[in-house]
């Protein structure tokens, strides 16, 4: 039987393994081995990787019509309990499977993040239907081995002959004895031996990176790593005539892991997943979702459904039966109906979201009648893998939508995704460049080179101007360890919200462990392992400027009695244009950045379109691929709007022959280059996925010929290609354009309409956006808003709206604002404020409030209503002694006069007054700090001159 | 303990003045209170919601408590939990005590949670000069330790102490 290696430690045993899953894969298909195992440490984060990977491989083959043995991938891992007993174990089948998810799942839910409280009596109890490897005690020093005999007796008696035991070389000299020991203990204990080279590292270069690991692991430096480095650069993986003349004697032992292989029959591709079923509540999914998406349309469409809507309708939901997607539609409307009756909230967006049917569940708010979208291109049918709609909800709130899942689910059927965070440039030279011992100065000067740093390394000139010699045998050494670290995955972290929810006990699909949050739990995989698999996420997101918007619709619905949803907005005014052609969109979402002031003018949006475009276009992907200046010269008329062919005109006609979507991206690509659209997807992917793995340039040799072949010239099929590297990551899908674009209109509506209701909902959204309070501020009075201090007789907590006594409405600043304050404190000020405070003591008085805090509020000014100046408000505030009043006494103190006597404090002056205002909330409603030196920087101008606006120039 | 309405329960007993144990006032027990309405003799709904004047605010007379129409958008406690959301008029009815005297709700746009005294004419939400009958920004915790009191008639010692402790 052909040898198969069982025990490879990848480096999803975080600074254990020095090799990726998928570069195991590889050199398991170049030694034609026919199945391997990558078996971490109580984990199994890293083998979808090597699973997605040997899929490939096996596609390229197909498509190449190549003959080859691909390896097949064993799940496993290595469970290592507590007190140091260690076992490799391989499911069987999909029973064994689920067992040792779960038996991972409990290890770690007892333990705290990134931990496993693994116990030797959990193997015994529940490693059924999995082999098992035991790895002895060195038989040479048999230190600990009776309690491990004892151990491993058990295990036989109760697994019988699914359990060996492990016989790997040292290369020190005494394999032979070593192997012979391990025969015998294994024939007395009744196992059979199996031979590994418990590979490390793909391949024995990796040695000194493994080193290294080791270093950062044990916080060491490399010099002083002595023992604990790797004695030799053996521990990498072997084919099969290398085990066979390291294991002489002992060749059983080698085929032995074949027998072992072909009993181990699970493969991750028999994960099925299943749909939670109680979205369906009795219906069959499909009729459900139909129902639910025509009595959507009719909410939506009071007056009559349009007939190109109905039809698209009819058509998505043929397609959404056809693949069966119908419960996952299902999901994301049971949360957003939860949202919803909460009165949160939430936009959907994602390749599937701006669908009629999501449009009709209320899942999104933009209109199927904006922009051209085709929803095949979103739900694909050369994409066997649910439709992404990511939900955001307001960011204040969404704790409640997680918490929803969790209770109506069970959080053994829902756990957020992992993130995976890997080394990259900053954190790799940090961690390599202390390991290597080089000195703080040399790490943070080569940390700001980043930038420079190709794929290539740094270049010697750069390198040199640094003042550091390229040549210098550590500094390369390290230069080489930093490039061979990035991209190896450091520890593991939570999603920012995508659920995997399920049927049956999620913990039987896939382990589940804590997370650092209190009240998470998150799954091993990340989200590209869980599409590989086909498994369904819900992306529930945050997003500030949801709770801004809700926020604002609350005051509109409270002062002015109208009630406004994202959908029932005023379409297309003209006067929101007009405001954002001239960049006064502070506050504005996804607009309000300097780089979108800049643009907006030269873009003059017009129609809801061009904020989708507007939207996509200031990103850096359309950025570096050059695309902004092509379509604002073609936007203003400079340069004529052409297309290199009829086709492309199709794909590229709505943003003037200059791809600016991700979508056009992948269009090009099938029309202009003949891509397949299974090609296109995966060129999307390994775009979404190109900083991490760099694996776009297969397919710029295909575009480039394809293009070729039709007859474009190579020169446009370069720059073409360039832009589709440039969207990478950072490129926007239409669909989330325009749902971005349907916040920026919302956000742009209610700053034109309502400034000061916008600039407050704002202040209570904080902290979000681009601006601080200080500029809100400025900006809400620079537009005519009254603003009114925080006061301690009309301020509540929240920034609030209240009548301005000429029949409109003043902002008034809340007690957040202030520095220190805290909500509860605020909160019980205003509770117990009944018909108003009369002095600063009268609020120690009658809410208890610290005297800290009426400190606090001193310092803020709060007291002004009072008549009390800052520095008289202090005063006072200080005289009061003890956290609580002292009613009886002070009473009696009062009756025998002995009050103190009056002080005159010097007043503050107007400059004094702004810096306190300022050390205080951060902000002020006196004069702008600069108008005060004005006199100073412009002599000749009296400080009596010009009137200026109020709260100064921008 | 009486049930009215779909999604209410009254409470029948005696609306104490606020208690002057301090010259300062005492943050609300809402577990205490609970007890104390249950004890009297008026009939009380249990609501959680945004409480917004409605009209012009009446001025204030030193002393002297002023009734103010309001509104109320929220939901009404009931045995087995909360009911479905409205819209109703109430009125704000301030006591005072001395010079010191009732005033609005602490957070005009955030939830409270409340006593609601039912009269003939209407729902009234009586605020003494220290608040007694109602909680802002009340956190579940606190809601279903309420819930639990509701349920059972009556809060107990142990109640009371985990209502100060959250």
């Amino acid at each position: 039987m052909a040898f198969v290696e069982l025990c490879n430690t990848s480096n999803f045993t975080f600074l254990g393994g020095g090799s990726h899953a998928e570069e195991y894969a590889r050199q398991a298909f170049e030694f034609a081995m026919p199945a391997l195992a990558i078996a971490d440490v109580n984990s199994v984060a890293g083998i979808v990787r090597a699973h997605v990977e040997l899929r490939e491989i096996a596609r390229k083959l197909r498509e190449t019509g190549e003959e080859a043995v691909v390896p097949r991938l064993l799940a496993a891992t290595r469970l290592e309990t507590v007190d140091g007993f260690s076992v490799v174990a391989l499911p069987q089948d999909r029973t064994g499977w689920g067992g040792l998810c779960q038996m991972l799942t409990r290890a770690k839910q007892q333990a705290g993040k990134g931990d496993c409280l693994l116990r030797f009596e959990d193997i015994l109890e529940q490693a059924t239907a999995m082999e098992l490897i035991l790895l002895p005690p060195s038989p040479i020093y048999p230190r600990g081995a009776a309690g491990w005999q004892d151990r491993a007796q058990q295990l036989v008696r109760r697994f019988g002959s699914a359990v060996s035991v492990l016989m790997a070389p040292c290369y020190d000299g005494q394999d032979s004895a070593r192997f012979d020991a391990v025969a015998e203990q294994a024939r007395r204990l009744g196992m059979q031996t199996v031979a590994s080279a418990t590979p490390v590292m793909h391949r024995g270069s990796r040695r000194r990176l493994s080193d290294v690991l080791t270093c950062i692991r044990e916080s060491l430096r490399i010099d002083d790593i002595g023992h604990k480095a790797l004695s030799n650069a053996e521990r990498h993986m072997r084919d099969e005539a290398a085990m066979l003349r390291l294991f002489e004697g002992h060749e059983d032992a080698v085929h032995r892991s074949g027998q072992i292989a072909q009993r181990c029959r699970f493969s991750l591709d028999e994960l099925k997943y299943e749909y939670p079923s109680e979205i369906s509540v009795g219906e069959a999914p499909q009729a459900r979702l139909e129902r639910l998406s025509r009595e959507g349309l009719k909410w939506r469409y009071p007056e009559g459904v349009p007939d190109r809507v109905a039809r698209m309708l009819t058509h998505e939901l043929t397609l959404i039966g056809k693949l069966g997607y119908a419960p996952y539609f299902l999901t994301v409307h049971d949360l957003v109906d939860f949202a919803r009756s909460r009165g949160i909230l939430c936009q959907g967006r994602g390749s599937a979201a701006n669908s009629v049917a999501c449009f009709a569940l209320g899942v999104t708010s933009v209109s199927p009648e904006v922009g051209t979208m085709v929803f095949e291109r979103f739900v694909s049918e050369a994409r066997d893998e649910p439709p992404d709609i990511d939900v955001d909800f307001e960011h204040e709130r969404r704790e409640e939508v997680i918490q929803y899942i969790y209770e109506r689910y069970g959080r053994h059927r829902a756990g957020l995704c992992a993130t995976v965070v890997h080394y990259r440039g900053k954190r790799a030279i940090r961690e390599v460049g202390r390991a290597m011992g080089l000195s703080g100065d040399t790490i943070s000067a080569l940390s700001s080179q980043l930038w420079g740093w190709g794929s290539g390394g740094m270049p010697e000139e750069q390198l040199r101007e640094l003042g550091l010699n390229p040549n210098e045998p550590r500094l390369k050494q390290t230069l080489d360890l930093v490039d061979q670290i990035v991209g190896f995955p450091r520890h593991l972290s939570q999603h920012v919200g995508g659920f995997v929810i399920t049927e049956g006990a999620l913990d039987a699909l896939v382990p589940i462990e804590n997370a650092a949050m209190e009240g998470r739990t998150v799954i091993c995989w990340d989200k590209d392992d869980i599409d590989a698999l086909g498994i369904l996420k819900v992306d529930v997101l945050s997003l500030g400027m949801l709770t801004c918007i809700r926020k604002a619709f609350d005051l509109i619905e409270n002062h002015h009695g109208t009630e406004y949803t994202l959908a029932s907005l005023p379409p297309e005014d003209p006067k929101v244009y007009d405001m954002l052609c001239e960049a006064d969109s502070l506050g504005v979402f996804q607009v309000e950045s300097r780089a979108q002031m800049n643009f907006l003018p030269r873009m003059r949006p017009r129609t809801f379109y061009d904020l989708v475009i507007e939207v996509a276009i200031i990103r850096p992907g359309p950025i570096q691929g050059d695309m902004v200046h092509p379509f604002i010269r073609r936007r203003q008329g400079l340069e004529e709007v052409s297309f290199p062919s009829d086709a492309l005109g199709e794909v590229l006609g709505k943003t003037l022959g200059v791809p600016l979507f991700q979508e056009q991206a992948m269009q090009i690509a099938i029309i202009g280059a003949g891509f397949t659209p299974e090609q296109a997807d995966r060129l999307r992917r390994s775009l979404a996925t190109f900083k991490k793995h760099g694996n776009v340039s297969e397919f710029r040799e295909l575009f480039l010929s394809g293009m070729a072949k039709n007859g474009y010239d190579e020169d446009f099929a370069a720059r073409c290609f360039g832009q589709i590297e440039g969207f990478g990551s950072y490129g926007f899908p239409e669909s989330h354009a325009a749902s971005f674009a349907l916040l920026v209109y919302a956000s742009a509506w209610l700053k034109c309409h309502h400034p000061g209701i916008f600039a407050c909902a704002l202040l209570n959204s904080q902290p979000m956006g681009f601006y601080a309070p200080a500029q809100i501020v400025r900006d809400a009075r620079e537009h005519g808003v009254t603003v009114r201090p925080v006061c301690i007789n009309a301020s509540y907590w929240d920034n609030v709206m209240e009548p301005d006594g000429r029949g409109g409405l003043a902002l008034r600043l809340g007690f957040r604002q202030i520095r220190k304050m805290s909500e509860e404190e605020a909160t019980w000020i205003c509770s117990a404020r009944g018909n108003g405070y009369t002095q600063v003591e009268d609020v120690w008085r009658r809410a208890g409030t610290p005297p800290h805090v009426l400190e606090i509020l001193a310092e803020a000014d709060a007291f002004a209503t009072l008549g009390d100046t800052r520095r008289e408000a202090l005063w006072h505030a200080k005289a009061v002694k003890g956290a609580a009043p002292l009613p009886l006494f002070a009473q009696e103190l009062d009756g025998e006069g002995l009050e103190e006597p009056p002080v005159t404090l010097p007043e503050m002056s107007e400059g004094e007054n702004v810096v306190e205002d300022y050390v205080s909330m951060r902000l002020t409603l006196r004069a702008h700090p600069m108008a005060l030196l004005r006199p100073l920087l412009t002599p000749e101008t009296p400080a009596s001159g010009k009137p200026q606006k109020q709260g100064g120039g921008r | 303990m009486k049930l009215a309405g779909l999604f209410s329960l009254m409470i029948a007993g005696l609306l104490f003045a606020a208690e002057a144990r301090a010259l300062s006032c005492l943050r609300p027990n809402l577990a205490e209170a609970f007890n104390r309405f249950q004890d009297s003799e008026d009939t009380y709904i249990i609501a959680l919601g945004k409480i917004r004047p409605t009209g012009t605010e009446p001025p204030y007379t030193e002393g002297k408590p002023r009734t103010i129409p309001a509104k109320l958008t929220g939901r009404f406690m009931g045995l087995d939990g909360f009911g479905a959301d409205f819209t109703r008029e109430l009125t704000i009815q301030t006591h005072c005590l001395a010079h010191w005297c009732g005033g609005l709700p602490a957070t005009p746009n955030e939830d409270h949670l409340m006593f609601l005294r039912r009269t003939d004419a209407g729902l009234v939400l009586d605020m003494q000069a220290c608040p007694d009958g109602t909680l802002s920004l009340p956190s579940e915790d606190r809601i279903d330790l309420l819930q639990s009191c509701l349920t059972r008639g009556k809060c107990t010692e142990s109640d009371l102490q985990k209502m100060e402790d959250r």
